[in-house]
């Protein structure tokens, strides 16, 4: 059974009748509707080219533009992190211990590289709490295990 | 720079390398198709709402093909009917939210803040919807079979239910849509632009 439909589903329908209309037609009906328009089928094919064209160097554009930001805040935010870690050597020791104690991908990360926590240089650290830094898998600063930690 | 039109399509969508193949490939039949498909769903600029051209459409229906928000899967259908597809699908998404096309963050003069059309650009929509199926009724109404389509649009009809009922042949049925899209082409603004 059918129901009435309002007037703006009437609308819609039709254009998709008229559409079907358009996809059927031949080359020479084709032309002819492009010349109710009051343009020359010619004309019209320049038209939508440079349209088509245009339209994707904007998406192009846009593309460029998000991977931009995208990687402006990437960096920000690991200069961030890199900004926040310890000052101190003994610190940066301290915080490096208490994310492996507390963090199994930063135990299992370094583990593989380092078997003795105890030969890691100042510089190892550093560059481990980079990367940590990096992975996010350091602990968080209100941490209650964090005192009492320190060397 | 890297090329940022590879990439791996999942479930058959095409990537921007294949869209842009894609336009790189249509002809001239496809692309008056486009052009004409577009004017028949433009819309002028009325006093209560803001209007849009075929080429408003078209656009839009290429940047939501590139960024995903409008999947074409090549191996379903062909891209001149996809891209028709979206621009129906715009068109009519602009209707009812009363947005006029244009940038990102265009000004929305008929909708509420989460984009539902407000009540009065729904009326609106719907006395332009009326108005326009009065007028082609008026237009057509010695013109019997495009009498019954329109009649069987308004009933609820789909193409069979209208030719069974006006006992009407697929001839008399095409050859009477052809007569209302040559109407519904000569009532819109001329050209593709604004």
């Amino acid at each position: 059974m059918s129901r009435k439909r309002s007037a703006e589903e009437q609308l819609e329908v039709l254009q998709q009748e008229l559409i079907e209309d358009v996809l059927a037609a031949d080359a020479a009906t084709l032309d002819e509707m492009v010349r109710e328009g009051g343009q020359e089928p010619a004309a019209v094919d320049d038209e939508v080219r440079q349209l088509l064209d245009a339209s994707t160097r904007k998406f192009h554009a846009r593309r460029r533009e998000a991977l931009k930001k995208n990687h402006a805040r990437d960096a920000a935010r690991l200069a961030e992190r890199r900004r926040s870690l310890p000052s101190t050597t003994s610190e940066r020791r301290a915080l490096l211990e208490r994310a492996i104690r507390l963090s199994p991908t930063a135990a299992a990360a370094l583990t593989l590289q380092f078997r003795d926590f105890r030969e890691l240089t100042d510089e190892d650290v550093s560059s481990q709490l980079s990367q940590l830094a990096e992975l996010g898998a350091l602990p968080p600063d209100d941490d209650p295990d964090a005192g009492g930690d320190k060397r | 720079m890297a090329d940022d039109t590879q990439g791996i399509a999942p479930d058959g969508i095409a990537d921007a390398a294949q869209i842009a193949d894609a336009i790189r490939a249509l002809q001239s039949k496809d692309l008056r198709r486009l052009r004409v498909s577009g004017r028949l769903l433009s819309r002028p600029n009325t006093r209560t709402a803001f209007g849009w051209t075929a080429d408003d459409l078209l656009q839009e229906a290429i940047l939501r093909t590139y960024e995903g928000n409008r999947r074409w899967r090549p191996e379903r259908v062909d891209f001149v009917r996809h891209l028709t597809e979206a621009m129906r699908s715009i068109a009519s998404q602009w209707r009812r939210q009363g947005q006029p096309p244009g940038e990102h963050g265009a000004v929305d003069v008929g909708a509420l803040p989460d984009n539902r059309p407000s009540p009065v650009a729904e009326a609106d929509e719907q006395e332009e919807a009326a108005a326009e199926m009065a007028r082609l009724q008026t237009q057509f109404q010695d013109d019997e079979h495009a009498t019954y389509i329109l009649w069987g649009i308004e009933e609820g009809q789909d193409r069979a239910g209208i030719m069974e009922k006006a006992g009407m042949t697929l001839k008399h049925y095409d050859a009477a849509r052809k007569r209302l899209t040559r109407a519904a082409l000569k009532s819109k603004p001329r050209g593709g632009g604004p």
